[in-house]
């Protein structure tokens, strides 16, 4: 084996040397090069945009762990009617608030806080009509809560959340045509069993968007205060906020080890959009691996231009003792090794790509716009033309202000490994056919 | 001196097209260990193929080849590698180095096949390579060496595994007659003083008269000329 790989190290670092071999070699390690780096941006970016569709969620909507107060875990089975209607309620202040205290003792929990939400019509002057999911938060969370804080961009108005004023989306008040400082009239009902719709009037404090006009849709915001005036028996739900967003399935497990079942995280919250997401990905992640193949069958013809330039030296080596499984193994090598010679500026450049994805996306922005200012200029000393736009990549209501990219070591390890499998099998025919070759035959004089 | 190479009866045809090429004809050889011996015949007449057999390179219609008493013709592929690598040494018209390495690491490589330890392959392999006249040539590759220098690696290579049979094709084939004349006392010196049987195939009858016995293959038969 050591004498296959000595050998096999020895062609590639030669392999300049014979004009043949070292152009098809070089269109190997360059495609495959080509085709990691493709990888590697094609799944960071599409991770960096679930990542940041997910953030947008956990910090604003379902939060990184939730307790739903209104889930009837505990209704007794046996009892009064009256106890067991009691417990069919759904959780109070002060038994949530309980719960609260004993979670936020986890130093693991950065930021608790209880809320409520249901189902709310949104009108304003009998005109117009919208729908969102009327939240009570504590007055407070903007100033103790960052996440949610950056999340919630403000547009106009305050954060304040105080007695009698609401929180919409710029989406919700272009749908109501509504701005700041007008009063809207809020209908709801608190839950299923009753029929009785209940009528607020609220003043709008403050306009605000995420960004990703799904969720922004969804959401309304009024002060604990306020809630406590309208809602009557609306049960409290817990938000948690952890340090690490990312240990949020492994907490809840934990604490529902110790009957805390009502608790979700975040991954639970957004399952179906998440496996959207990542079913996405993979499809992305697919197709370039696709091309990182059609990238490895250049390996095939390399190696098979090798085994023909290099047979009376493989008739050589037979006759000095090597059997056909050792010259088989010793092209085995060859194509490894043009492997691993993409992947390695592969992952590098690809890496490298991804953490500046940010830095060369506004270069080449700028870039553009410059050229398209000079182009302007020019055109303008022969004749009148139209200013030029200022090119931009990603427009001011995109939800992100950047891409994000993100790639874990795992998914670096996946395609470096498939790339390896994918070598050594496209080396392996042409490696076998030289396994096969009779040293009579090419050391025959010619 | 004991019996090292025996040829029995040995049948060879090649067939292209519709013909069919009687090349050997149950050829017969004995060879002591140490013994060198010369094969002449005209070209084509099936030197390099009884010499290839001889080698385990080919396969015979019919016959035997024993090699210390193990009938070669019945190894498998593992077993007849091996007994290439320990017994035989090859040396061919063409040098056919390995032009990625350089003189040491080429004499070297018979060597590691069976044991990689590079060191004593080093060691070894210097000494040929000084033995053979090219202590100042160690490092450079076949390209920047002339035919002669080449060749005598090559001789080196064979060498190197010290087996106690040499089978040389042509080694002079493509060397001008003064190169020649040294490549083959050097040929012929080494094998004495170590001991190797040498079979060597060639055209010239001067190097034939090197050898301790002349044969000539005609009509597919061995015959020793006196
Ligand atoms: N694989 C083969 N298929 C068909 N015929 C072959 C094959 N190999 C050799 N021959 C024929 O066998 C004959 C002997 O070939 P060989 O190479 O042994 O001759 P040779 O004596 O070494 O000749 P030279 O002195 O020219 O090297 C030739 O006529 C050649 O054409
Ligand atoms: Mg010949």
């Amino acid at each position: 084996m050591r004498l296959e790989n000595f050998i096999a190290r020895r062609y590639i670092r030669y392999s300049g040397e014979n004009r043949e071999i070292s152009s098809s070699a070089a269109t190997v390690v360059i495609s495959i090069a080509v085709g990691i780096i493709f990888y590697i941006c094609a799944v960071s970016i599409m991770n960096g945009y679930i990542y940041g569709v997910m953030q947008l969620s956990f910090e604003v909507k379902s939060f990184h762990v939730q307790y739903d107060g209104s889930r009837q875990e505990n209704v007794p089975l046996t009892g009064s009617i009256e106890k067991r209607r009691e417990a069919m309620k759904g959780k109070g202040y002060t038994e949530m608030e309980e719960i609260r205290l004993h979670l936020a003792a986890d130093k693991e929990v950065k930021y608790s806080a209880l809320y409520r939400e249901t189902n709310a019509v949104l009108q304003y002057s009998g005109k117009s009509t919208a729908v969102a999911f009327l939240r009570e938060l504590p007055e407070d969370i903007f100033k103790n809560d960052d996440g949610f804080d950056k999340a919630v961009r403000l547009h106009k108005g305050n954060k304040n959340l105080a007695f009698g004023e609401i929180m919409i989306s710029s989406k919700t008040a272009q749908k109501l045509k509504i701005d700041v400082g007008d009063k809207l009239f809020v209908s709801f009902m608190e839950n299923d069993n009753t029929t009785s719709v209940r009528i607020r009037k609220l003043t709008v404090s403050g306009i605000f968007s995420c960004g990703l006009s799904e969720l922004d849709e969804q959401l309304a915001f009024i002060g604990r205060e306020t809630g406590r005036r309208m809602f009557r028996e609306l049960p409290y739900s817990l938000m948690l906020k952890l340090h690490h967003y990312d240990k949020a399935a492994q907490f809840c497990s934990a604490y529902q080890a110790d009957g805390f079942m009502a608790l979700t995280n975040w991954e639970e919250e957004n399952y179906n959009e998440l496996s959207a997401l990542r079913f996405q990905r993979n499809i992305i992640a697919m197709i370039v691996i696709l091309v990182l193949f059609v990238a490895v069958l250049n390996l095939l013809s390399t190696i098979h231009i090798t085994v023909f330039e290099k047979k009376r030296e493989i008739g050589i080596l037979r006759s000095t003792g090597f059997v056909p499984a050792q010259i088989t193994s010793l092209f085995l090598y060859l194509g490894l090794y043009l492997a691993i010679l993409g992947i390695i500026p592969g992952v590098t450049v690809g890496l490298l790509l991804c953490y500046n994805l940010n830095g060369i996306i506004a270069g080449a922005g700028k870039i553009l716009s410059a050229v398209n200012m000079m182009i302007y200029n020019i055109g303008n000393l022969f004749f009148e033309s139209p200013k030029p736009v200022t090119i931009e990549f990603f427009s001011s209501d995109f939800y992100l202000d950047k891409l994000y990219t993100s790639i874990s070591i795992t998914e670096i390890l996946f395609i470096t490994g498939l790339t390896l499998l994918f070598s050594v099998s496209a080396a392996l025919f042409p490696a076998l056919k030289a396994g096969y070759i009779k040293p009579n035959e090419v050391l025959k004089n010619e | 001196m004991s019996e090292l190479l025996r040829v029995e009866n040995i049948y060879k045809t090649f067939s292209s097209g519709e013909e069919t090429l009687n090349i050997l004809n149950g050829v017969q050889l004995s060879l002591k260990a140490g013994e060198t011996i010369s094969v002449t015949g005209e070209s084509g007449s099936g030197k390099s193929t009884l010499l290839h057999i001889m080698g385990g390179l080919d396969t015979t219609d019919s016959g035997s080849v024993n090699i210390d008493g193990v009938d070669i013709t019945k190894l498998d592929e593992t077993s007849l590698s091996e007994l290439r690598n320990k017994k035989i040494g090859f040396i061919f018209q063409s040098h056919y180095l390995l032009e990625e390495f350089d003189a040491v690491e080429n004499v070297m490589l018979p060597f590691l096949m069976n044991n990689y330890n590079k060191n004593e392959a080093r060691k070894k392999a210097v000494e040929l390579l000084v033995k053979v006249g090219l202590g100042e040539r160690l490092h450079h590759h076949p390209s920047k060496m002339s035919g002669g220098e080449r060749q005598r690696v090559a001789i080196a290579r064979a060498f190197m595994n010290e087996p106690p049979l040499i089978l040389a094709d042509e080694p002079t084939g493509n060397l001008d007659n003064k190169n020649a004349e040294r490549v083959v006392e050097l040929l012929f010196d080494l094998s004495r003083e170590r001991g190797h049987a040498l079979v060597i195939v060639t055209h010239s009858p001067t190097i034939a008269a090197m050898s301790d016995l002349r044969y000539v293959l005609r009509g597919g038969l061995l015959v020793q000329e006196d």
